[in-house]
């Protein structure tokens, strides 16, 4: 691999990932599409490479968030057992899927996304006191109020519901290379009633653990190319951290509708190299 | 262990072991560079494997965290994980 290419893989990774962090997701959404369709680069390796992207940039920008207080640790553990669990199905299941499948899911993927993006709001609910559920589990938590700094209670409910939505994620997972934040959030925010920043640090936090249990298995098995990894890697940190800065002094929505449109695109394209002969192997 | 001691405790060692990762691909990455059959993909193989390896650290501490305040069916629950990511691992061997 030449100098040039590896400065452009480190280039791309590092867009990706300052994007991603203005917007508060995850770099795969946008590396494995940059991988396959811009680079070539077979989905199943940019697949290896994306989760080493993902493991980065959420210990790059978990710091930060734990020191907020809006993890609820609890939950990550507990709903860690459902993504690791997903995450070996879906290690399991990219050796029989076909990549037409791998490209086509992605594409599915990428349009929820873009949905997402485009109804997201800038929603500011509590989630219930805690008082209104039981709490058996010993879920319950607080966080801080941004003016006040005073404990704000919340409940977590429909556990189970959310354990199952976990597993589906961290099949996603491990199965295209992403941080499945597209599913975990919404899984934290409106199956389990979190409130939404508790949602995106919890399910922040957990994003590395589900990335290493699918990279541990690519990792033993030598499926994941290390002059690949390298400099998306470098790139992913250093972009995750870019952007977060940028966060502060961006507003996201301005860019929000930009990124749908990308996404869109992007999606039609993932679609089109399902579909097309030739395209997908 | 306070939340709070027990965030920042968890904060300070992703914050530690990813600049450590990066350093490590950073370097190999250059030494395969100037020479390709040098010890450089080895040390990005290390750089790669502290990636992978950081949230595992990060559930063992966090499993610590939870016996140490007497919370041992949480301390249980890191253990489950553990032993999921063990599992996957050794079976793809």
């Amino acid at each position: 691999m030449d100098s040039l290419l590896l400065f452009l893989l480190f280039a791309a990774a590092w867009l990706a990932s300052a994007l991603g962090g203005v917007l508060g997701m995850a770099s795969g959404i946008f590396i494995v599409p940059m991988l396959t369709l811009l680079f070539g680069i077979d989905i199943r390796v940019a697949v290896g490479a994306s989760l080493i992207s993902v493991i980065a940039c959420s210990c790059a920008s978990a710091g930060p968030l734990l020191r907020t207080g809006l993890v609820n640790l609890r939950l990550a553990a507990l709903l860690g057992v459902a993504t690791a669990l997903g995450a070996l199905s879906g290690v399991f299941l990219i050796g029989v899927a076909t990549e037409s499948f791998l490209y086509g899911l992605f594409a599915l993927i990428l349009a929820i996304s873009a949905w997402q993006m485009l109804s997201r709001r800038g929603s500011d609910r509590t989630g219930p006191p805690p008082a209104a559920q039981p709490d058996r589990l010993g879920l319950a938590s607080s966080w801080p109020d941004e003016v006040t700094g005073a404990p704000v209670p919340y409940a977590v409910q429909r556990v189970p519901l959310g354990l199952g939505l976990m597993y589906g994620a961290g099949a996603i997972s491990a199965l295209l290379g992403i941080g499945s934040g597209v599913l975990k959030i919404p899984a934290l925010d409106t199956a389990m009633r979190l409130p939404i920043k508790v949602s995106g640090a919890t399910s922040n936090f957990m994003i590395a653990v589900t990335g290493a249990a699918g990279a541990a298995a690519y990792l033993v098995r030598g499926d994941i190319d290390l002059l690949l990894a390298a400099p998306v890697a470098i790139g992913s940190v250093l972009g995750a951290r870019a952007g977060t800065r940028a966060l502060i002094r961006l507003s996201p929505e301005r860019l929000r509708l930009f990124f749908v449109i990308v996404l869109a695109l992007l999606a039609v394209q993932m679609l089109w190299t399902a579909v097309s002969p030739g395209g997908a192997a | 262990v306070t939340p709070e001691r027990q965030a920042r405790q968890l904060a300070v060692l992703l914050e530690w072991g990813t600049w450590t990762a990066t350093g490590l691909i950073g370097l190999g990455l250059l030494l395969t560079v100037a020479a390709a059959d040098g010890p450089g993909l080895a040390i990005i193989f290390a750089g790669t494997a502290l990636f992978v390896l950081l949230p595992v650290l990060r559930v063992i501490m966090l499993g610590v965290q939870f016996f140490l305040k007497g919370e041992t069916r949480w301390a249980a629950v890191t253990g489950l994980v553990l032993l999921i990511i063990g599992a996957g691992t050794l079976l793809n061997l």
